[in-house]
């Protein structure tokens, strides 16, 4: 009897705690609801944005698909507009990190309280604005008088815009590019190639005196970064738009051709067939180890190049033009790295836009120029840059950001991009050739279709 | 009246019974079937996962016609295969043969089980971590020692070149499996009746003989519990896979049923379809372990 009642009290603490486990999740929404619904109602009887005591400010959650780490000074900005009671909102900001953060935006994107603000990548933006999830926000950025570059809009919406939408704001801009090694350039009186010819010229010096010319990441999809700006320079972008929405095909011979200009910079030496086995952390090691003198990336790369160049002496930049095709369409290839959005399903429409507001100012924008060193999409906010790849790169932006310089692989489905990514490395690896790379390419998008 | 007390004790106990399996039918219902439910009744359905579920149209056999079709998942069911061979044919023999070592011929039983059993203990992304710095092109273990011995011709990226990526990930999962299936074994080997051993001995069986016609024939329900579990286990292959490769290098050289599935749900914004070939792994995994069960318990009568 005895062994019962223990048991009895055991199974019966088990429940307890299971159910325990559920009120206190329960407890803390309704929490939140309740003061949620004060705050709204606070906020909808004194109009819109008008300034209301601290405790009445509606919070405003905003979610990160970065850690606090890569975006060091937003705490203490947030902190300072939260302080100011005469501001309207309050902000939470949350950093997620990427692991696992685009399976918790989807939940909760689909629940009835989303986030105000949330951080998509370029291809889970597309996926969101096409089924109409996102908030259109032309409106919005023409009253904040915010200038954006010409390329940087043009393709904020999903990739059938005929509209020319807006549903995110674009969060820097990141340029396909080449570093190089300046000492070893220096030390071999190599100047900085403009042409593939000047390039394989260049190459073959580095190669006759023990270096690597090119490396990249072909593990990864910075091996696509190259072609990305290669494609742009020979078609631009409405290729890519067409044969996103059937028009054309992934195997169109001026893709293909794109192709073989990265094919001939292997089967020539430039781009190291090593690059095959490596991920990105792999070049970089090869590139600021000294083995490897050039590291083909994009400029967002430079964050991890310092971190492992930190303490050496390691001197490089980015190449500053660099002409794969004659009379090129674009001469840069850009991306922005991810695009902030309001859910078009959230509950205050007008505090999602306040924390906007703030986020991306002029005021902080120039503090992520300063402090970041990103390259943000307003040509005259750039001012601050001090980074040699960032000045170099704002410079190659100013002007030249057309809707044809937009990256290739934001272009495309998940899908397609994984299939290409995975294409460029067998290639490298001299198991594929570009044909059968974007034959396989047009296949993969043939199917992906058939199934949605 | 004897029988009218055992009866009501019978009844007594089979509420106790039901009432201490509760908890665990309830939690099992709710994290295990509901959601294999859910995931069948999806996979007829368009819906794509970035919207609520409610929202979703029916459409019937669409996502399992679409299946037959689907060239990456050709793929994924070549490389399953390849790997399932791979493991059912390796992992239950090294398994028997470390345990039958340890048990019958090291002196130091307990400190050889524990090294034995260690891999096992270590969490998955631990052992991935591990093995993608032994599989490193440029600081490898691997890749060091084969400078050593001389056979620098043979250094690559172990698991980033495609012709070697899938025996890569396969040794490694032989490496994380061995000590599960050890210990099983380990348990069986203790289970055979010494007295059978001895006879055969006795009889002038010499060890192989012994180990074929005394040891096996004791251990059959241990094998053929081990050999379903590494069937379900070659089939639930993911995180490793995942971690390691993320299906890549290359043209899905390592991309396995369940990581093709998770991306089709998550990554490629397709949900139904994941479910789809979700459920076709489910039907298939059970059909199989089904048959298996059928005949192994048709031998042990």
């Amino acid at each position: 009897m005895r062994k019962k009642i223990l048991l009895f009290l055991l199974v019966a603490s088990m429940i307890l705690s299971l159910t325990g486990c559920g009120a206190q999740a329960s407890t803390t929404s309704v929490k939140e609801a309740t003061s949620a619904a004060d705050e709204t109602q606070s906020t909808k009887s004194d109009g819109t944005t008008v300034a209301v005591a601290s405790s009445e400010r509606k919070t405003v959650r905003v979610y990160i698909k970065w850690t606090e780490a890569q975006l060091p000074n937003w705490p203490a900005l947030i902190d300072e507009y939260n302080a100011d009671d005469t501001n309207p909102i309050k902000i939470e900001a949350t950093y997620f990190g990427s692991e696992g953060y685009d399976d918790k935006i989807k939940a909760d994107m689909t629940s009835d309280d989303p986030p105000e603000i949330v951080q998509l990548m370029k291809t889970t933006f597309n996926e969101y604005s096409a089924n109409g999830d996102l908030l259109e926000l032309s409106s919005f950025i023409k009253d904040n008088g915010w200038n954006y570059n010409k390329g940087a809009l043009a393709w904020a919406g999903p990739l059938n815009n005929p509209k020319n939408e807006v549903f995110g704001i674009p969060d820097f801009a990141n340029t396909s590019c080449i570093f190089y090694n300046t000492k070893i350039f220096d030390e071999l009186g190599l100047t900085q190639p403009t042409d593939i010819e000047s390039l394989k010229a260049v190459s073959k010096t580095l190669n006759d005196n023990g270096y690597k010319a090119i490396v990249t990441g072909a593990t990864n999809w910075c091996a696509s970064d190259l072609l990305a700006k290669v494609q742009a320079q020979l078609t631009g972008s409405d290729i890519l738009v067409k044969a996103y929405n059937n028009e054309a095909k992934y195997n169109d011979p001026t893709l293909v051709k794109a192709l073989e200009i990265v094919n001939d910079l292997v089967t020539s030496g430039v781009i190291d067939k090593s690059s095959a086995d490596y991920t990105d952390d792999d070049a970089i090691a090869e590139f600021v180890s000294g083995n490897a003198a050039m590291y083909s990336a994009h400029t967002g790369m430079a964050t991890a190049i310092d971190s492992v160049a930190q303490g050496t002496d390691f001197k490089y930049n980015i190449i500053e033009k660099m002409d794969f095709v004659a009379n090129p369409l674009t001469s840069v290839s850009v991306t922005w790295g991810s695009m902030w959005c309001i859910p078009a399903n959230v509950k205050d429409k007008e505090a999602a836009l306040e924390a906007m507001k703030f986020l991306w100012s002029e005021d902080v924008a120039k503090n992520d120029v300063e402090q970041l060193g990103k390259i943000v999409n307003v040509d005259a906010w750039n001012a601050g840059l001090t980074h040699p790849v960032a000045l170099t790169a704002s410079k190659q932006l100013v002007g030249a950001g057309t809707a044809d310089s937009f990256y290739l692989l934001d272009m495309v489905s998940s899908k397609v991009m994984d299939n290409l990514n995975k294409g460029i490395q067998e290639m490298i690896q001299g198991k594929a050739t570009p044909q059968e790379v974007m034959d396989n390419v047009q296949k993969t998008w043939e199917e992906e279709s058939a199934q949605k | 009246m004897k029988t009218t007390y055992m009866k009501n004790k019978n009844k007594r106990a089979m509420r106790w019974f039901l009432f201490f399996l509760l908890p665990t039918i309830i939690i099992y219902t709710l994290f295990w079937i509901v959601p294999i439910i859910i995931t069948v009744l999806t996979s007829f359905t368009d819906w794509k996962g970035m919207s609520k579920l409610t929202t979703a149209g029916f459409v019937g056999l669409k996502n399992y016609i679409s299946l037959l079709s689907d060239s990456i998942l050709q793929i994924s069911i070549k490389n399953n295969l390849i790997y399932g061979f791979v493991i059912v044919a390796v992992v239950p023999v090294i398994s028997f043969v470390i345990a039958y070592v340890i048990e019958g011929f090291v002196k130091r039983k307990m400190f050889f089980r524990t090294v034995a059993y260690l891999p096992a203990i270590i969490p998955t992304i631990v052992t991935v971590l591990l093995w993608k710095w032994i599989y490193n092109p440029q600081y490898g273990l691997l890749n060091q020692l084969l400078e050593l011995i001389g056979l620098k011709g043979l250094e690559t990226g172990w698991i980033t070149n495609s012709t070697t990526a899938l025996g890569a990930v396969s040794f490694t999962s032989i490496w994380k499996m061995v000590p599960v299936y050890f210990v099983l074994f380990l348990a069986g080997l203790q289970s055979v009746p010494q007295a059978l051993t001895e006879a055969a001995v006795l009889d002038g069986a010499n060890r192989w003989q012994t180990i074929k016609n005394v040891t096996i024939p004791s251990m059959k329900r241990v094998i053929s519990i081990v050999y379903t579990l590494i069937f379900i286990d070659v089939f639930r292959v993911f995180e490793l896979v995942y971690a390691m490769t993320k299906g890549g290098p290359g043209y899905y050289n390592t991309e396995m049923l369940l990581t093709y599935a998770y991306k089709t749900t998550f990554a490629n914004a397709n949900a139904s379809y994941g479910m789809a070939i979700t459920t076709t792994l489910i039907v298939l995994v059970t059909a199989v372990t089904g048959i298996q069960l059928k005949f192994s318990r048709r031998n042990d009568d």
